[in-house]
């Protein structure tokens, strides 16, 4: 009975040196570990472990809110797509031939995604008082998280990365399907992603403004961009002089 | 959601409308296992596009229901479906 009472004892004092053990390594190990959630250095609130979440700090949830937060973020192009039972061997073709092309497909939990866009503007979508002041708003996108989405990232803002990607999705038939993006800060649907995909990308354009600006030449767009502010200068001094009555005397005479 | 009699299906909606969650519920509820019995053709609309939103399944029978995402939600439109697949299943039944 005593040796029992001493095991006992003796797994007591061991339990709490362990969870003391625990709590000492979380907090001596927490720039690896904040690190290891995001790969990134930056100083953001999501990366203290202080912060008064809605959901536990530590929970799948406070980490989806996080990491939506970080994937719209870091990516100029979203681009949502509904997917329809993808098997295991489609899954891993798509996601391959999508990260070749540097795309990257995620498979979106609706509800918290619905709860990253309703406070999107904020420094700490996932803290407590800042999604329950945003509660009520509603986002132009929300309608999209009906049904399985999922969402394909693109970081820079490359119209013909694009068409490569919708070149995956039409391979994918109804497995894969555009239903909306957002491109920097705005809202597509399938038909203007379409369109976008088309245009050259932002190297080719500035390349062309550069172009027509020295075919142009210097001085005649200096005189045209001019112009307007000529024009007005011009008027308002012919109102002056109407309006000033020593002048119109002084023209009289 | 009984789809062992769908031949094919034609899905046409609009996915920032009301009735988008109808009809991309119906879509995910065809298994892949399907595949080879029933074509699936989808359409997705825009606020410009003229034609209206649209689910539209043909049986092995020839016989076609039309349904509108827009005026049903995802359990009126299975009750619906499943109508016409119960007499299927029950004539199958029969005959065997």
């Amino acid at each position: 009975m005593r040796g029992l009472i001493n095991i006992s004892k003796y797994g007591g004092t061991v339990l709490s040196r362990r969870l003391g053990a625990c709590a000492f390594n979380i907090n001596a190990f927490k720039p690896q570990f904040q690190s290891l959630r995001f790969q990134t250095t930056d100083s953001s609130p999501i990366f203290s472990l202080e912060r008064n979440t809605a959901k536990p700090v530590l929970s799948r949830k406070t980490f989806l809110v996080d990491y939506y937060k970080y994937l719209n973020d870091s990516n100029e192009i979203v681009l949502f797509v509904h997917h329809n039972n993808l098997v295991k061997a489609e899954n891993k073709k798509f996601r391959a031939d999508l990260r070749k092309i540097g795309a990257n497909l995620n498979i979106i939990r609706n509800s918290i995604y619905d709860v990253y866009l309703k406070s999107e503007h904020e420094n700490d979508p996932a803290d407590a008082e800042v999604s329950k002041r945003n509660k009520d708003r509603t986002h132009s996108l929300s309608p999209l998280l009906n049904g399985p989405t999922g969402i394909i990232t693109i970081p820079k803002c490359d119209p013909p990365t694009v068409a490569k990607v919708l070149k995956v999705l039409n391979s994918a038939q109804e497995k894969l399907i555009l239903i909306g993006a957002r491109v920097e800060q705005k809202v597509l649907d399938a038909r203007q992603v379409d369109a976008f995909k088309d245009l050259p990308s932002k190297e080719e354009l500035h390349a062309q403004l550069v172009g027509s600006l020295t075919v142009l030449g210097g001085a005649g767009l200096v005189r045209t961009l001019e112009a307007s502010s000529n024009v007005l200068y011009l008027t308002l001094e012919e109102r002056r002089k109407d309006m000033d009555p020593n002048e119109k005397s002084n023209e009289e005479n | 959601m009984i789809t062992k009699y769908f031949t094919s299906v034609s899905v046409k909606f609009n996915p920032f409308s009301q009735g988008a969650k109808t009809a991309r519920l119906f879509l995910s509820r065809i298994p892949p296992s399907m595949k080879s019995t029933c074509k699936i053709n989808y359409q997705v609309l825009d606020s410009k596009s003229k034609s209206t939103p649209l689910i539209e399944v043909t049986y092995k029978d020839k016989h076609k229901q039309n349904l509108d995402p827009e005026s049903v939600t995802f359990k009126e439109l299975t009750d619906k479906l499943d109508e016409h697949s119960r007499k299927l299943a029950l004539q199958d039944a029969i005959s065997e």
